[in-house]
């Protein structure tokens, strides 16, 4: 067994996040029953497991809510005016949501020195 | 292959009606994330809206290099992230006209026991908005992908742009900070 008499994951620091996954009901079967041997013997650990669950109860008390009707709809809608956009103003959308979008003034600048730099060699 | 993969392929390709299959898988997983990042119903149904928009404007360029859900939860994050910097002050200001997950308005019972229940139910909620809300904004993002989205440690870290190990220090942090401000709700 992988997991059998595996190290206090609190003082290691290894295989820590099971003591995560624990209370999140996410480790299988042979992981929860290493951290459930270990725990018995560690009381630092136990301490982390119970305040692990009482925090999973408590922030289960936080359900979101839903979207009004129409979702799909609005959407839609959007989705039509915005192919209707010119090419132009498509480009400006593109170039503000690009994850590029710092490198857009760099290029800009370095667009503007070689034109500036061009401009000089023809005039001389 | 992935099947969100795929039909952003096949979107590519111009079949734009399998854009509606996207939309009724993720929408409200999209949705849910912006709300308790943003903790305000109305804006979060806006920039769930961009999600799906921008989504939709990507669909020429999309390469697949992650799994479909990592990139859209990385453009929720984003945009989320986005407002709350420049809305510090309206954080959670949505959260009277808030509204059930089945759409109704909440309505207090006449019965005493249920409104006293309601009441210490509606103080422990608004004591773990405000415990998530305070904490720094990539810990928030990230207790809300591991928690609520029951994302992986990998998904979440590529999603933040860190690595895996940073991730499990990130909410292992975020976890500490939660538990010790929460703890008088184990009393």
């Amino acid at each position: 067994m992988p997991y059998k008499d595996i190290p206090c994951p609190l003082q290691s620091g290894e295989n820590a996040e099971l003591l995560l996954d624990y209370a999140s009901r996410k480790l299988t079967a042979v992981q929860r029953m290493a951290i459930d041997q270990h725990i018995a013997g560690c009381p630092a650990c136990q301490r982390f497991r119970d305040g692990q669950e009482l925090l999973w109860k408590s922030l289960d008390t936080w359900e979101s809510s839903n979207f009004k009707p129409g979702f799909d709809m609005r959407l839609e809608e959007r989705i039509a005016a915005d192919s209707r956009l010119p090419t132009w103003e498509r480009a400006v959308l593109w170039a503000q949501n690009t994850p590029l979008k710092p490198a857009i003034p760099v290029a800009a600048a370095i667009l503007l020195v070689a034109l500036g730099l061009g401009l000089r060699w023809l005039w001389q | 292959m992935e099947r969100d993969i795929f039909v952003m392929q096949q979107l590519r390709e111009g079949q734009t009606e399998l854009f509606g299959e996207l939309l009724e898988r993720h929408r409200l997983p999209v949705y849910h994330f912006l709300f308790r990042m943003v903790q305000n119903q109305p804006v979060a149904e806006e920039l769930a809206q961009e999600v799906f928009l921008r989504v939709y404007r990507s669909r020429a360029k999309y390469e697949p290099s992650a799994k479909f859900t990592t990139w859209l939860f990385r453009i929720a994050m984003n945009l989320a992230l986005n407002w709350v910097r420049d809305n510090r002050h309206e954080m959670g200001q949505g959260s009277l006209d808030e509204e059930q997950a089945d759409g109704k308005v909440r309505q207090i019972s006449d019965r005493r026991p249920d409104i006293e229940q309601q009441l210490v139910h509606q103080v422990k909620l608004g004591e773990v908005r405000d415990a998530i809300s305070r904490l720094p904004e990539k810990q928030r993002a990230a207790v809300l992908m591991h928690k609520y989205q029951e994302m992986e440690y990998t998904q979440i870290a590529t999603v933040l742009g860190c690595s895996e190990s940073a991730v499990k220090s990130l909410l292992f942090r975020a976890y500490e900070t939660l538990r010790s401000r929460l703890a008088h709700h184990a009393v």
